[in-house]
């Protein structure tokens, strides 16, 4: 028999561990439909079964108001696996098991997988994992996911509930007032095993009449959260209790999906009324939304107390809350943030980063380069198939692949604070600085990263979880000015401005940061209004991160990446060799200023004029940045037919002012970034319109902020 | 303990109190809500951010960050509710 398992769970539950666990070498890797949330799947055996495990993404419940949220509800409540494997944090049961009650009441089969026992016990807590089960009438079985124990009984668990389908019935030990409320919902909807308020004929002709009277219906609401609930909704086929209980909660989405008839509306109208009221003898103005979280919490606690449980003495978070007197301290918590920060760049762009990209470069040129030039030579290739293999695909490609050890070091970095519980401590304390722009402090590292590398920073945003939020992050990281951009920087400076180079390339990283701060401002206001999420985050407690762990996720990092470097920068290296090296009557040039490119550059070169770079040479040299802004070098050192770039910053004066200079060094700074950048921008961000806007934005900026410094410039005689 | 209500935001670090009603609307209050801040639950501030802003809250036995705006809308009384 083959079963499908959902695997469900809170953030920082361990959940990735399991499935790594689990599963071992054998994961698909890809992403839910129309959206950015990671989808990863794999298979394996249970006993004769055949076993597909699917990772639901770690959500703390299951309300419809997030993407990671609408999946897990979704694939549960339609694609009906055979078993919810929903793996819960010992150490913070509560909180875990709130989760698991939802789940629940999504009514297919469960087990409970109690991670993380062994820390509970050492730290003096306990669970009657028996006596639990029995009460919640699931299967719930102690293990620790890291040290791989347990799995023999959570397999057995997960047999036996595949081939029983025993149901969970949460409602059952809800308070009297709430299951009165959903007795009555239940009643007016046609009773229980009644699924007719979801027919979904007639759910579908009454959501399409709605949509057409009023464009803020159920479609229009969930229009910002990514596409996946519209084709989600076919064959939407929820439990009724689920349902009476969404009612209760006030959720206007289900409401209104929902085909009622006047009476029955009424009905629950009155059943709603009245569990609200019953509430608000307890508990004065509150709302239904609260009153069926606090019957979870109620329901969780009293199934806790009866059972026995006893939470850890405090003493593991006492560890954690030691570490955070002094990581957290009012004056080292910055002095602290600041050094792991320059530790990681040090490392990253510097010796180590630089040796190993030095070495990879290597690699690719004289190993991978030479022999493709030797067997292109001895096979007497034509100059055009040579110029393609060689200055076409493995420089472009290689160019690409040159960032690969950075990005590993990054991610290596990133998973170890990420898994250490660090990241959520440097979001915590740099949340005000981003607050203005509507992000939370989950941006303030990739964006950091940016003054490294663009592209390693745009990849890094994927620990944003919120998708608005990292869209953003993604759009404004190119404003930071990157390494590659220091030697135009260089450049430019020792030819003009030699008595203060330090002052130029510091105006130009806070320009940078200013510009960076001025579009979020704009974004925030206009294209990103919505969606905004509260900074309610958990700070877990820290934790050795293991390994496997780390080193699954560089894994499947590189993978990623090396796909990507064979396929849409494969192509984008070919289209812009095949501008380079050819002339408009597709005739093959050796000589640049014949190419197609130079063309191009004279062409928009008049659109330059204004902002103080009208020559065509200039504007070949602006594309040629599109590649790599370092190359904006090489390519005014070709242009210019100087031997080296002490002649060029010599020959330079000629053809700049001062003020033309830096008007172009703005330029550079902040126009669209290199290829590399543009497919992780398109990549990440898994939408064209948010990459075209991206790069609409950076044009635009720097257009404009070039222009105004170049004219300013001239009426203030420089 | 039917002491005054005061918002969470104006509690001292490792004061306990316990959650009365909470007056953050929309996506935030469903947040914070299935987080556990319901009422009755003892809440107290572990920790305020270097910067003043945003802190750090512990109940049912984990600690969750709240921004001051936010916190300043959930209404709490002193003590521990029995």
């Amino acid at each position: 028999m083959n079963i499908t398992i959902a695997l469900a769970g809170n953030p920082n539950s361990g959940k990735t561990t399991l499935f790594n666990a689990l599963t071992g070498s054998n994961q698909y890797v890809g992403n839910w439909p129309g959206v950015t949330v990671e989808r990863k799947e794999a298979r394996f055996q249970i006993g004769d079964d055949q076993a597909t495990l699917v990772d639901l993404p770690g959500v703390y419940s299951l309300s419809p108001y997030s993407i990671e949220e609408n999946i897990t509800r979704h694939f549960i409540a339609q694609h009906s696996p055979d078993v919810v494997l929903n793996i819960v944090d010992a150490t913070n049961l509560e909180r875990n098991l709130y989760l698991t009650l939802q789940l629940m009441e999504l009514e297919r089969p469960m087990v409970v997988a109690l991670n993380l026992m062994d820390e509970l016990e050492r730290h003096g807590g306990k669970i009657d994992c028996a006596a639990l089960s029995k009460m919640m009438k699931t299967p719930v079985v102690p293990i620790s996911a890291k040290k791989r124990q347990g799995f023999d009984q959570l397999f057995e668990a997960i047999h036996q509930q595949a081939h029983d389908k025993t149901l969970p019935r949460p409602v059952e030990r809800y308070d009297a007032s709430t299951r009165q409320a959903v007795a009555e919902i239940v009643a007016a909807l046609g009773g229980a095993g009644s699924h007719s308020a979801f027919d979904v004929s007639e759910h579908f002709q009454h959501r399409d009449e709605h949509e057409r009277d009023n464009d803020h219906g159920p479609r229009a609401e969930h229009g910002h959260i990514g596409g996946y609930v519209d084709e989600g909704d076919v064959d939407f086929a929820p439990p009724v209790d689920w349902v009476a209980i969404k009612f209760l909660e006030g959720d206007q989405t289900m409401y209104q999906a929902a085909y009622l008839t006047g009476r029955q509306k009424e009905s629950i109208r009155q059943a709603v009324e009245g569990y609200v009221e019953r509430g608000r003898c307890i508990h004065p103005g509150i709302d239904g939304l609260t009153l069926v979280a606090d019957c979870r919490y109620r329901t969780i606690e009293r199934a806790l107390k009866e059972t026995g449980f006893l939470r850890s003495s405090d003493k593991h978070e006492d560890i954690s809350s030691r570490i955070d007197k002094v990581m957290m301290n009012k004056y080292l918590a910055f002095p602290i943030f600041l050094a792991v920060m320059a530790l990681m760049f040090a490392l990253t762009f510097g010796p180590v980063g630089s040796f190993l990209t030095t070495l990879m470069d290597a690699l690719v040129n004289n190993v991978l380069g030479a022999a493709a030039s030797a067997a292109l030579m001895a096979g007497g290739a034509p100059q055009w198939v040579y110029s393609l293999v060689i200055e076409g695909i493995i420089a472009g490609v290689g160019g690409v692949l040159v960032f690969l050890p950075q990005i590993l070091l990054i991610f290596l970095f990133m998973s170890i604070l990420e898994d250490s519980g660090y990241m959520s401590r440097a979001a915590f304390i740099t949340d005000k600085l981003l607050r203005k722009m509507g992000l939370s402090g989950r941006s303030f590292i990739p964006m950091l990263m940016g003054f490294g590398c663009t592209t390693t920073a745009i990849i890094a945003a994927r620990g944003v979880e919120n998708e608005r939020d990292r869209r953003m992050t993604i759009m404004l990281t190119p404003f930071m000015s990157c390494g590659a951009r220091l030697p135009v920087y260089g450049l430019f400076t020792a030819a003009f401005f030699s008595a203060n180079r330090g002052l130029v390339v510091f105006s130009l990283y806070l320009l940078g940061m200013l510009v960076m701060v001025g579009c979020g401002l704009l974004l925030r206001r206009t294209v990103f209004q919505s969606g905004e999420t509260p900074f309610v985050m958990e700070l877990p407690p820290y934790r050795m991160p293991t390994p496997a762990n780390v080193l699954r996720r560089l894994w499947d990092r590189a993978k990623d990446f090396l796909t990507r470097a064979g396929t849409l920068i494969f192509a984008m290296s070919v289209v812009i060799w095949f501008l380079q090296s050819f002339s408009p009557q597709l005739q093959f040039v050796t000589d640049s200023s014949q190419s197609m490119f130079a063309k191009i550059g004279g062409f928009i070169a008049p659109i330059f004029a204004p902002l103080g770079f009208g020559d065509w040479r200039k504007s070949v040299a602006l594309l040629s940045g599109l590649v790599a802004k370092e190359a904006v070098v090489s390519s005014l050192q070709v242009l210019y037919a100087c031997a080296d770039t002490a002649s060029l910053a010599g020959t330079l004066p000629g053809f700049f002012t001062p003020l033309s200079a830096f008007s172009f060094l703005v330029f550079i700074l902040l126009y669209t970034p290199c290829v590399a950048a543009l497919a992780a921008m398109r990549r990440e961000m898994h939408s064209a319109k948010y990459t075209l806007l991206g790069i609409g934005l950076q044009l635009a900026v720097a257009y404009t902020i070039a222009l105004v410094v170049y004219q300013v410039g001239l009426l203030l005689g420089l | 303990m039917d002491g005054a209500w005061q918002p969470l935001s104006s509690l001292k670090i490792d004061e306990p109190a316990t959650v009365e009603r909470i007056d953050v609307e929309g996506r935030t209050r469903r947040r914070l809500v299935e987080m556990g801040i319901t009422p009755g639950t003892q809440v107290s501030i572990s920790r305020r951010a270097p910067l003043g802003d945003p802190m750090e809250i512990r109940l049912r036995g984990y600690v969750l960050t709240l921004r001051e705006e936010d916190a300043q809308q959930i209404q709490v009384s002193k003590g521990v509710r029995a």
